[in-house]
Parts: C-alpha cells; structure tokens; sequence
C-alpha cells in the first residue's frame, strides 16, 4: 500500500521526535549544589593539589556548585569504600579510582555515567588526550573515565656510579642493562654482594608485562579471554632472565615488604646504582638523592628489541557515579570533570606533583615548560607516553597479575621455584582464573 | 682486715641472681628498642634516617618533622575525636559490663549459659565479617556523619564481662554475706564493695580497652567518610604516601604523636593497679 503524503510527513515526524528523545539533551546545572570527590591523594604536594583545584573551581565556577574533596585511603580503600557506599546510598559523585583495577570493576556493574554526550555538548576535545591514556577509560563504548594522576615508569640511574664504570648514557637496551648491570656489581672478601648494579622490583603487572609486550607478545589476549604468554614462550623467557640476574647476583632482589622504599633508600646509600620505578615519585626521588648528593640521571626504559621500544602506564582516573544521582548532581559532577581536566589545571596538577600532563594542551602550558627547561627529567616521561602501551582490558586480570606476583616473589625472592615451575603454576593459575 | 673473704654468701646470693637480671635486662630491652629507635628517628633529617651505619643518638638534631606535621595538619580535630570516642566507649563499656559480671557471678538464672555462651561467641567474631552490614545500617539511620559508628558498636566488651565475671568469683561470701547483714542494695553490694575489690582488673580492661580503641584504624577508615569524624590513627596514616615515597622522619614523628598518650596512660594506670592490690578488703 502506498503511503499518502500526509501520512509520510505524521511518520517522519514520529521518527524524529522518537530520535530525539534518545538524543536528549544532557541537563545544565540550574543552581547552587554540592557534590563530593573521594580520592587516593594523601599528605604533602598530593594531597595539597587536590585541595587546591577544588578551593579554585569552588570559587570560580558560575553555577555555584560547591566540591567537597576527601581522601578515603589507597586504591584499593577507595574502591571498597565506594562500592559499599553505593550499596547504602551514600556514595560520592565522582571518584578516583586505578585505571586498570578499579575503573573496570565499577564500569562491569553498569554505576559509571558515560561522559560522551556531555563532552559532545561542551565541545570537549577528546583528540586533546594522549590516546594510551584514554585506553582503559572506554567501556562498551561509553566514555566512564578521565585520565587524572597518572604517570609510566622510568629508568633511574646514579650518574656518579655510572661515570667511574665509563657509562656516560643510560642503556637503551635489555643487553646493555645487563652489561651495566655486572659492570657495577660490586662484591666484598666473602663473595656478598655489596653494589647492586639494578634493582628490578616485583611489579610484574607493569615490568614483566611491558617485556613481554617489547618482544612481541602480551600478557592477555586483545578481547582479554585468554592469556598468551604463557605458551609462546616469552613469559618463560622474561623469567628466566629476571632469575639469571638475581642469581649472578648483581640485581637486587626485593624485599618482601617495603619493597620500593628499601630500595630508594638503598640507591641513596650508593648501594643500588639504577632501578625502575615510577615518574610519580620523581619529586622525592630527586630531592632525597639532592640531600645526599648524588645526582639522578632519568631515562626510558631499557627495551628487549630495539625495533619495539615501549613502556606501561599506570595511575588513576577520575569516574562520575550516576547509580542513585538525579541529573543535577551529575550535571554539576561533569563541570567538575571539564575543569580538572583543562589545560591549565592539568598542567597545575603535573608541575605540582610529578605526574603526568594528562593532555598534549598542558604539556604547552608555561608551567610546564619552565618545569622541564628547570628539570628535563620530568620531559622524559611525557616523551615516553609516545611509545607506551596498555594491556587489553580483561576482568580477570587483576586476579591473575597478584598470582603473578605471588609466583614471582616464590621465584625471585624466596628462589624455591624454577622458572619452568612458575609457567606450570601460572598456566594452573590461568585456567582456574579466565573461566 | 676482715674475716670474711669477698667471695661470702652475699655475693654468692647476689651472683646467683645475675642471669636472671641480665635476662630481664635483655628482654626490657628488645621490647624498648624500637621505642628508643622511633623516637631519635623523628628527630633526624631525612639523609640521617637512610645512613648506613646508622646513628644511635641523631647527630643533626631538628625538629622539622614535627612542625611539617603541625603545620600541614589540624591535629587538634583528630586528638578531640579520638578522645572523645576511646574515653565514650570505656564509659559505655563500664555501663553495660558491670552489671553483666555481676549477674553472671552471683545468680543463677534461665538462660545463663546460653548467655554467657553468647558473651564468648561474641568474642571470636572479627569485625571484617560484621563491618558491611553494620556499614548499612549505619547509613540507614543517618548516622555516618557522627562519631556514633565508632562507639555503638563497641559498647560492650564481651572480653571484659569474662574477665570481670572471674574477679567477681573470687571475692570471698563473707564479705558479701555483711554487706547484705547492713541491709545494702544490690546496686550498693555491686558498687560499693565488690567493684573496688575488682579494681586491678576494671583498670586492667579500661587500659585495654583504651589502647585498642585509640590504636584502631581498620573499623574508622571504613565507618568516616569524611574527614571532621576521623580519629588519630587515619591522620597519621595519610602521611605516608606511597607513590611519593616514605619520609621516615616525618612517620616516626606521627607515630610518636599517636603513641605518647598510651604511654601516659599506661605509666599512670599502672601505678594505679599497684595501689589497688594493696587494698584488702577482707577484714
């Protein structure tokens, strides 16, 4: 039957109006409010920033939304926190949550507001946003999360040591860190290790990983089903090597707690003379070592294969509840998000703290700028976002990286293990986690 | 010259004890060494703390890690909330625990197994199986923004009532079988002669009621969202911040803060058992 025109004109209409009810637009704020952000920044130039932006927004902002900030403990603190105050009605409007085992966790139960139709209102240029640093902030499409405090690990290096063994640069490469590495390695009249030329500590969600990565491979596959590296090899070849190291005796074997601040303090006392670790800690690794003297060279990580030179990421990122919020509570949380993540106060948020300029506008900010002609070691690890990567979201990974990380400690730590030992464990570990 | 050689029965009796003195000395001191040791830490400049061999008395004496931690932090708000909820729940504690030993020492009633077989369940429950729940109905009453969810639930001491139950055994009839010849009340016979006679061990249990209240940091961080109910303990932990690394200086200096009131405590509730033992009511 063919349609009247009159007919064609009511279907049309019907169409459209039915289209723009699900192309809504996403509500303004229409007066005073106030909402709350919980977070994992602690005391000191942490802390101090957050609080800052906040007092700054709180008494620029038009709408009159007021942002209370509290800190709510580490990440792991925060993200049970939240989740039980969603459960009882209480919870923030915005969070700060890991990047990788936090946000996913709260994405997967649908509590996430998707940030897309706000930022395509606003104009918010995603494309200002290193893409590495937006990998784990989409989920099923949906924008959930902003990169916030984020910052990749780096290659430090007491330059002092370096210079009497006649290294004037930071190696580049997996063999010249194991050349640097014997080369530094100092051993007293009972054959103990008194000089560890490289400290490697038991972070293989990062480390191991990004090896893995570099030769190649991953961690888990790109739909995050499975995991990889267990059969072709290259797991079995990171581990042996990290084993061979320690063994030789010239890479510190971690502590089993207190790992990393062990570690610093050594490589202040001239015992370790290079280690990875994050940029994060940039700030206090540089002052630290400045009150002792030594001077800290900081650069890329060392890579398996030169053509594939790559790095992890690592850090929080800020997420907007919309479970048991009406759309003035998230409209006003979403300015919030606009702000935080504006050129000038990501830029703010980089030079007080270390971590990294969330977009490529606040690299070009002044702050920044004068920040890295002052100290180019901050520049290191904004350049090294270019060859960073990310592992494929997976909800089984955080279970599987602390069994990791458990099998990791029984082999390098403890030594009760062999490397082909670790593989069998973890492929039981794999099959038991990745249902 | 005297008769007596230097190797009398004096000395022997005094060497005899020697082992047991250094013993002593030697267990005081393992037990002191990490006090001594945090305390000169708070004292040293960051270089200082790291130094290997280290220091046992700090060499370049500052008093910068404590007035970062003044400075930075209202501390006064965290000591007001940590008092007021340690010193409410011994209060509440002695309320309720008092009367409880005291029914369960001198009567007999139906249920009193059961009950005091409820008392010692009580007991072996940890809170990381009780915390949510309690979490959501604290929410539910609205009462998250108070100190409440830190004192309700630790109104009773089920630890305290046994305890408390056992010295109340002990104390002889007859001094009961007078009180109620001079026509005392319950209440009278309860507070007025048996609970002195318990003194060293209500002190005892105040005491650590009070070290276990004002240490605690698990049931605060997940019962405050926000940071004006927070007690001592959460303050003190924020100073570490791990991604930046550990000022041991500034740690230490918090630590100190957060166990000097213990201390006085202690010094001062002990001498109070000691004076309490003196004190026999038998006549």
């Amino acid at each position: 039957m063919k349609l009247s025109k009159t007919m064609t004109l009511v279907l049309c209409l019907l169409l459209t109006v039915s289209l723009g009810a699900f192309a809504a637009e996403p509500a303004k704020v229409e007066g005073p409010i106030t909402i709350t952000v919980w977070h994992t920044r602690a005391a000191g130039a942490n802390g101090d920033q957050i609080a800052n932006a906040v007092a700054r927004f709180n008494a620029t902002n038009p709408y009159g939304i007021v942002v209370e900030e509290v800190y709510q403990g580490g990440y792991p603190e925060t993200l049970a926190k939240t989740m039980q105050s969603i459960a009882a009605g209480t919870a923030p409007e915005i969070v700060l949550l890991e990047r990788a085992a936090g946000v996913p966790v709260l994405a997967t139960q649908g509590v996430l507001l998707d940030m897309a139709p706000y930022a395509e209102r606003d104009g918010f240029q995603l494309d200002n946003v290193p893409p590495v640093l937006l990998k784990y902030s989409y989920y099923d499409g949906q924008l959930v999360a902003m990169p916030y405090i984020r910052s990749t690990p780096l290659f430090y290096y007491n330059k002092q040591m370096f210079a009497e063994a006649g290294f004037t640069e930071a190696p580049k490469t997996i063999e010249e860190l194991i050349q640097v590495g014997r080369a530094l390695h100092k051993k007293n009249a009972n054959g103990e290790t008194e000089v560890w030329g490289f400290a490697l500590l038991n972070d293989p969600g990062w480390f191991i990983q990004n090896m893995i990565y570099q030769m190649g491979s991953n961690l888990v596959s790109e739909d995050g089903q499975k995991v990889i590296c267990l059969e072709d090899g290259t797991m079995l070849a990171a581990l042996k090597a990290w084993r061979e190291w320690v063994d030789e005796g010239w890479c510190w074997p971690p502590t089993v707690t207190r790992g990393e601040a062990t570690m610093k303090d050594l490589f202040n006392q001239g015992k370790i003379a290079s280690y990875f670790a994050s940029s994060g800690g940039m700030t206090n690794i540089l002052n630290n070592a400045e009150a002792v003297g030594i001077e800290v060279g900081v650069a890329f990580l060392p890579t398996w294969d030169a053509a594939r030179p790559s790095a992890p990421t690592g850090g929080g990122n800020l997420a907007i509840i919309k479970q048991g919020k009406n759309d003035q509570q998230l409209a006003a949380a979403w300015e919030f998000m606009k702000f935080v993540m504006s050129d000038a106060e990501a830029a703010g948020n980089a030079a007080d703290t270390g971590y990294l300029p969330a977009t490529y506008g606040s690299a070009q900010q002044p702050v920044i700028q004068e920040l890295w002609a002052k100290r180019p070691e901050y520049k290191v690890a904004f350049d090294q976002l270019e060859i960073a990567q990310e592992l494929p979201w997976s909800p089984y990974n955080s279970e599987f990286i602390e069994q990791l990380k458990v099998i990791c400690s029984q082999l390098i730590i403890d030594r009760t293990i062999t490397p082909e030992e670790a593989i069998e464990a973890l492929k039981i570990e794999a099959r038991l986690i990745f249902r | 010259m005297h008769s007596e050689s230097i190797w009398g029965p004096k000395l022997r009796r005094g060497a005899a004890r020697l082992p047991g003195i250094l013993g002593k000395l030697f267990v005081a001191f393992i037990f002191l060494f990490p006090f001594y040791w945090m305390v000169i830490t708070s004292f040293k400049p960051y270089a200082e703390t790291i130094q290997f061999p280290p220091t046992l008395w700090p060499q370049n004496f500052t008093l910068d890690a404590y007035i970062s931690i003044i400075g930075k932090m209202n501390l006064l708000v965290y000591v007001k909330n940590s008092i007021i909820v340690t010193v409410s729940e011994i209060v509440l504690q002695l309320l309720v625990m008092i009367p409880a030993a005291y029914a369960f020492a001198r009567y007999n009633f139906v249920g009193k197994g059961l009950m005091f077989g409820m008392v010692l369940v009580a007991l072996m429950i940890p809170v990381q199986v009780t915390f949510i729940t309690v979490y959501l109905l604290m929410a539910k009453w609205k009462l998250l923004g108070t100190l409440l969810p830190q004192i309700i639930p630790f109104g009773t001491n089920a630890f305290g009532i046994f305890l408390l139950r056992q010295s109340f055994l002990q104390i002889p009839e007859e001094v009961i079988e007078s009180a109620k010849l001079d026509n005392a009340s319950e209440l009278q016979t309860m507070t007025q002669i048996m609970l002195p006679m318990a003194k060293p061990t209500v002190i005892t249990i105040c005491m650590f009621s009070f070290i276990g209240r004002w240490n605690a940091y698990f049931w605060p961080l997940i019962m405050t969202d926000v940071e004006r109910i927070r007690p001592l303990t959460i303050a003190i932990e924020r100073l570490k911040d791990l991604e930046y690394g550990i000022n041991w200086s500034v740690l230490m200096a918090g630590n100190v803060l957060l166990v000097a009131p213990i201390v006085v405590v202690f010094f001062f509730a002990s001498r109070k058992i000691m004076e309490a033992f003196a004190y026999r009511g038998v006549k």
